[in-house]
C-alpha cells in the first residue's frame, strides 16, 4: 500500500542499524584505530547480537563524544544517547573506567546563589576561558557587553563530567545548575557536550556556542582571511549541525578561510576536551586529531573556539592561534 | 601458476608444501552436531539458524587458531566482535565466523592464508561488506576484516595515482585527496564500499559511461594469494594473477594494496530530464552514451512513471559543445512541463490518485537531498559523492534489502529493463530503477565471468532494481521469488549480473555456461588447492 500519511516512527535505537558504516567515516576513534568495533556500528551490532555492555567496555571507553556520528547516521539513531546509556550501564555495574574522574568534579558550593539572568545572555565558560580575564572580557563584550551579559558562576563542569561518563546527576544538582540558566535570553558555552543536554532541559531557550555568537558580528568576519583555518568547536557543532551547516557555509563563502569540517561537513574534533583523552585511556590522541586536521592544509593563522583545542595546535604546531573571541577588537 | 614465485614477497606456497599433506580431518562422533556458531539467539530457547549451510562444521578450528596465534595474529572469538558480521548489506543470509581477524598488514594475511590451507579452515574476506546475497558473509570459519588495512600510503602527483591499503574505504581516499586538490576517478556511490572489495566486483558511478568500471582504475595491486604468498601485480607484472583479482570475486586472491588512477578535482553540474515513457528515457541515455559528450551519465526512476535522465559535466565548454549538438535530440521534459504533463495523467485518472501523491511526496523528500546548499556552489556540485550516498543510505538502505541487477549489451537493454520492469511492479508498489552505461576497453580477461555482459561492444548497460524497503516489509521468501523472477529475465537476455554470487550462485552456470565456469574452477583449485578462499561464493 502507498502510505498517504506517514506515521511519525519512534526515535531509532540500535535496532535499526543496518551496518552502513557512514558512522565510521567520520569518528575519529575509526580514524586512529581502523578497529570497527571501537566504532558505534560495532557497539549497536554487537547489542543486536545480545552483547551486554559490559562485553563492549572497551568501545564505550574509546568514544570522545564528539558528536559527528550522530548528523551522519541514516537511520537517525541518537548515537551520542546510546553510547551515554551504555556507559551508564558499566558505571552501574561498577566498570566504568571514566567513573572515578567524572566523580572528582566538584558541584560549586552550595552558597552561591544564582544572579539575575532574566532576559540577559549567559555564557557557561570553560575553565580556562574563566582564568583567563583578559579573553573573558573580550567575549563578553563580544556578547553584548558586561550589562547583558552574565557569565555563569556554575559552569556544569561536574554535569558535565558526570553525563559524559555516564553517571547519574542527582535531580537536586541538575535543578541548582539549571536554575542559573532560566529565564535567560540566550545561553552561549565554549564546550558543546553540555549544550546538547541544556537545549533538551530548556526547551524554549536558544543554546548558541561562542563561536557562532562572535561570528554574528560583521567586524569578526572582516577579522577572517583565506589563510586562516577556522577550527570549529566540534561537540558544539555537531549537536547542532542541520543548523550550524548553513551559518559556517555561508562564513566560509564570506571569508574564503578554511574550516576544520570534512567532506560531509562534520566538524573534525580535536578531542583535547573528551574525559578519555584527558585521562589518557582510550586510543585517540589529540596530537593525531591535530595531524589529521592540518594534513594537506597550510594555514599562516588558526582561529579557535575553545581555548583546549587551540592548546592542542599550540603544542603540535607553531602556526600563531588565536582565539574567535579576540578578532576584529 | 597465475603469477612468478620469483617475484613473491614470501615463500608461503612452499611452507604449504613443506607442511606436507593437510592434518587430517576428524570427523565428528555420529550423532554429534559439530559446532558451528551463529549469532546469538534472537529468542529466547530459540536457536539463530544460518540461512545457508555450511560446507564446513568446525574441523581443526582449534588447531588453526593456535597456529594463527603461535604466529602473532590477533585472532577475536567473542560474541560481541563476531555480532557484527553475522549478516551482509542483504540483511538476509545470516551465519556467523568461528573467529575475526582484522588484517593490518600483508605478513599476516599471508600468515592466515598459509594456516587456512594448511588446516582446510575457510576464509571469507570483507570489506565494506555491502554485498547482498551473502558473499561476505562467513558461514563459519574466519571473517578477515580488510578495512583495518585503510591508509593511503603515497599519493603521486607525477603519475596521478595514489597508492592506498585495500581495505580503505572510498570516502576516505576522498577526505585525503580532496585536501590536495586531487580526487578518485570512479567509485560505487556508496561511501563505504572499501577498494579492495570494489576491485574484486566492479564498481560501477555515474561515470562509468566514460571511465569504465572502477576496476578499470587500477593500475597495480599488492595480493595474498589463496596459498599466502604476497605478489605485486600489474598489466605488466604477473598478468594473469592481475586479470583474475580484478572482478574475480575474491577467489583468486586478498588484495591487500592497490595503486589507482586519481584526477584533479572538479565540481561538476548536474542536469536532469524527465520522461514518462522508460523506453523513450532508456534511448535517450544511449544517445548520451554514443554521442560522448557528457561525463557522467544515469537514469534514475520512481516506479516508472517518473523517469530521470541526469548528467553531467566537468567542464564548461563540454556543457556548451553537449546542449549545443545533443540536446536537441533528446525527447526528455523539464521539470515544470513534466509536472503539468503529470499532472494532466493523473487528472485523467483520480483512482491513480496514491500513486500520484506517493510521487509527489517522494520528490518532495528526495530533491532537497540532492540540492543542500553546503554540497553546492554557483550551481555545481561540490560532493557529489557525498550527496548520492547520503541519499542511497537515507533513502534506500535499510536492514533487509535486494538490489537484484542485470547487464546486457546496448541492443538488448530497453527490452530487458522494460521486462524487468514489469516483475517490478508485480512486486512492489515503491521502487526505483538506476541504469548506467559501463565503457568496455576491448575483451580484457578480467571482464571473464564477470558483471560484464560477455557479447557488449563499447559499452555494457546495467540495470539495477531497488524496491523501496523502507515502504514495506517484505519475507525473505518474497524477496528471494522476486530476484528470481529478475534473474529470469537476465538469463533470457543473456547478459550478465552484478551480485550473481553467494544466494544467486544457482544463475552462475545458467549464464555463462559450462565450459566457462569449469576452466574458472579448474584455476581456482590450482590457485587454492584447499579451496579456502571466499568458498561457496562462486564454486
Ligand atoms: C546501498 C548500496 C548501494 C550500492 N551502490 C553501488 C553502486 O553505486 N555501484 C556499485 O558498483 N556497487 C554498488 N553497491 C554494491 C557494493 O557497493 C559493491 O559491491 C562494492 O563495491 C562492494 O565493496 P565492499 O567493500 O563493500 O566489498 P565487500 O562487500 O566487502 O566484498 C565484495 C566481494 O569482494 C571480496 N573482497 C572484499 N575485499 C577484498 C579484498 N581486499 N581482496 C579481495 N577480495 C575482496 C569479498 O569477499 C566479496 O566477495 C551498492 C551496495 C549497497 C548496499
Ligand atoms: S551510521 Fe547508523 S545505521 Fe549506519 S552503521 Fe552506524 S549506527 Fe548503524
Ligand atoms: S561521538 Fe565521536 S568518537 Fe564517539 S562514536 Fe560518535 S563519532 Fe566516534
Amino acid at each position: 500500500m502507498y502510505r498517504l500519511f506517514a506515521p511519525v516512527p519512534p526515535p531509532a535505537t540500535f535496532v535499526a542499524c543496518s551496518g552502513c558504516d557512514v558512522c565510521a567515516l567520520s569518528c575519529p576513534v575509526w580514524q586512529q584505530t581502523h578497529d570497527l568495533r571501537l566504532t558505534p556500528k560495532g557497539r549497536a551490532l554487537a547489542l543486536q547480537g545480545g552483547a551486554a555492555a559490559t562485553e563492549i567496555v572497551e568501545s564505550l571507553a574509546a568514544c570522545v563524544m564528539c558528536g559527528s556520528c550522530v548528523p551522519a547516521c541514516p537511520e537517525q539513531i541518537d548515537l551520542v544517547s546510546m553510547t551515554l546509556s551504555l556507559r551508564a550501564d558499566l558505571a552501574a555495574a561498577g566498570v566504568s573506567p571514566l567513573s572515578p574522574l567524572a566523580a572528582s568534579f566538584a558541584p560549586p558550593g552550595e552558597h552561591s546563589s544564582p544572579a539575575n539572568v532574566h532576559l540577559k545572555t549567559v555564557l557557561l565558560a570553560e575553565d580556562r576561558l574563566l582564568a583567563s580575564p583578559s579573553l573573558l572580557a573580550a567575549a563578553t563584550l563580544r556578547l553584548g557587553g558586561p550589562a547583558h551579559v552574565v557569565v555563569a558562576a556554575d559552569s556544569g563542569r561536574d554535569v558535565s563530567a558526570r553525563m559524559e561518563a555516564g553517571l547519574t546527576v542527582p535531580q537536586a544538582r541538575l535543578e541548582r545548575f539549571l536554575d542559573g540558566l532560566r529565564g535567560a535570553l540566550r545561553v552561549v558555552t565554549t564546550e558543546g557536550f553540555i549544550s546538547r543536554f541544556v537545549r533538551k532541559w530548556l526547551p524554549g531557550t536558544p543554546v548558541r556556542t561562542l563561536g557562532e555568537a562572535c561570528l554574528a558580528l560583521p567586524e569578526t568576519r572582516r577579522a577572517l582571511r583565506p589563510t586562516d583555518l577556522y577550527v570549529v568547536e566540534a561537540r558544539g557543532y555537531n549537536a547542532d549541525r542541520e543548523r550550524l551547516v548553513a551559518v559556517y557555509d555561508a562564513l566560509r563563502h564570506e571569508t574564503g578561510c578554511d574550516i576544520s569540517l570534512d567532506l560531509q561537513r562534520l566538524a573534525i574534533p580535536t578531542a583535547a576536551k573528551a574525559l578519555n583523552t584527558r585521562l589518557g585511556i582510550g586510543p585517540v590522541k589529540s596530537a593525531e586529531q591535530v595531524r589529521w586536521i592540518l594534513e594537506g592544509r597550510h594555514p599562516r593563522r588558526i582561529v579557535v573556539e575553545n581555548l583546549e583545542d587551540g592548546e592542542a595546535f599550540r603544542r603540535e604546531r607553531g602556526v600563531e592561534v588565536v582565539h574567535v573571541a579576540t578578532l576584529g577588537a | 601458476m597465475l603469477f612468478n614465485p620469483a617475484s613473491s614477497r614470501t615463500t608461503g606456497a612452499t611452507a604449504v608444501r613443506d607442511g606436507g599433506a593437510p592434518p587430517p580431518v576428524e570427523p565428528p562422533p555420529r550423532g554429534v552436531i559439530p559446532p558451528d556458531p551463529v549469532s546469538a539467539d534472537s529468542l529466547f530457547g530459540v536457536p539463530r539458524q544460518q540461512t545457508n549451510p555450511s560446507r564446513w562444521s568446525g574441523e581443526n578450528w582449534g588447531a588453526f587458531a593456535a597456529a594463527l596465534r603461535a604466529d602473532g595474529v590477533e585472532l577475536r572469538e567473542d560474541r560481541a566482535t563476531k555480532s557484527a558480521f553475522v549478516t551482509d548489506a542483504g540483511g538476509l543470509s545470516l551465519g556467523a565466523p568461528h573467529g575475526v581477524v582484522i588484517a593490518r598488514s600483508a605478513a599476516k594475511v599471508a600468515a592466515v592464508l598459509r594456516a587456512a590451507q594448511r588446516f582446510r579452515v575457510p576464509v571469507t574476506t570483507r570489506g565494506g561488506g555491502l554485498t547482498t546475497e551473502g558473499e561476505t558473509v562467513a558461514f563459519g570459519g574466519l571473517a578477515l576484516d580488510m578495512t583495518g588495512m585503510s591508509r593511503v600510503k603515497r599519493v603521486d602527483r607525477e603519475a596521478m595515482t595514489a597508492r592506498v591499503e585495500a581495505g580503505i574505504f572510498w570516502h576516505s581516499l576522498a577526505e585525503v585527496l580532496r585536501r590536495q586538490g586531487l580526487d578518485y576517478i570512479s567509485a560505487p556511490l556508496n561511501f563505504t564500499s572499501s577498494v579492495g572489495g570494489t576491485l574484486a566486483v566492479g564498481g560501477i558511478d555515474v561515470n562509468a559511461c566514460k571511465w569504465g568500471c572502477s576496476a578499470d582504475q587500477c593500475v597495480a595491486m599488492e595480493v595474498v594469494t589463496p596459498t599466502g604468498d604476497v605478489v605485486e601485480c600489474s598489466e605488466s607484472r604477473n598478468p594473469q594473477l592481475f586479470e583474475r583479482v580484478l572482478l574475480g570475486y575474491g577467489q583468486f586472491g586478498v588484495v591487500t594494496e592497490a595503486t589507482l588512477r586519481i584526477r584533479p578535482y572538479t565540481p561538476c553540474r548536474m542536469h536532469y530530464l524527465f520522461y514518462d515513457d522508460l523506453r523513450a528515457c532508456i534511448g535517450d541515455l544511449q544517445e548520451v552514451v554514443n554521442s560522448d559528450a557528457t561525463d557522467y551519465s544515469g537514469i534514475l526512476t520512481m516506479k516508472d512513471r517518473a523517469n530521470n535522465l541526469l548528467f553531467a559535466f566537468d567542464s564548461d565548454d563540454r556543457e556548451r559543445a553537449f546542449f549545443d549538438k545533443v540536446r536537441p535530440r533528446l525527447r526528455g521534459l523539464t521539470e515544470t512541463q513534466f509536472a503539468l504533463r503529470t499532472a494532466a495523467f493523473y487528472a485523467l485518472r483520480p483512482w491513480q490518485l496514491p500513486e500520484a501523491l506517493w510521487l509527489y511526496r517522494r520528490k518532495k523528500l528526495l530533491l532537497p537531498e540532492f540540492e543542500r546548499p553546503e554540497h553546492l556552489r554557483d550551481g555545481k556540485l561540490l560532493d557529489r559523492t557525498v550527496v548520492f550516498s547520503r541519499a542511497v543510505w537515507r533513502h534506500w538502505g535499510n536492514r533487509t534489502m535486494v538490489i537484484p541487477d542485470l547487464s546486457t549489451n546496448a541492443a538488448k537493454f530497453a527490452d530487458a529493463v522494460l521486462e524487468g520492469n514489469r516483475v517490478m511492479r508485480k512486486y512492489f508498489k515503491a521502487y526505483t530503477l538506476y541504469c548506467v552505461a559501463i565503457r568496455l576497453f576491448g575483451k580484457r580477461d578480467r571482464y571473464e565471468l564477470s558483471c560484464m555482459p560477455p557479447d557488449a561492444e563499447g559499452w555494457g548497460y546495467g540495470c539495477e532494481f531497488e524496491p523501496m524497503f523502507k515502504a514495506g516489509e517484505f519475507s525473505r521468501d518474497y524477496l528471494q521469488s522476486f530476484k528470481n523472477a529478475i534473474y529470469d529475465v537476465g538469463l533470457r537476455y543473456g547478459g550478465s549480473y552484478y551480485r550473481f554470487g553467494g544466494a544467486m550462485k544457482g544463475y552462475i552456470r545458467r549464464m555463462f555456461g559450462d565450459e566457462l565456469v569449469d576452466r574458472h574452477l579448474a584455476m581456482k583449485r590450482a590457485a587454492d588447492p584447499a579451496m579456502i578462499l571466499n568458498p561457496d561464493v562462486v564454486f
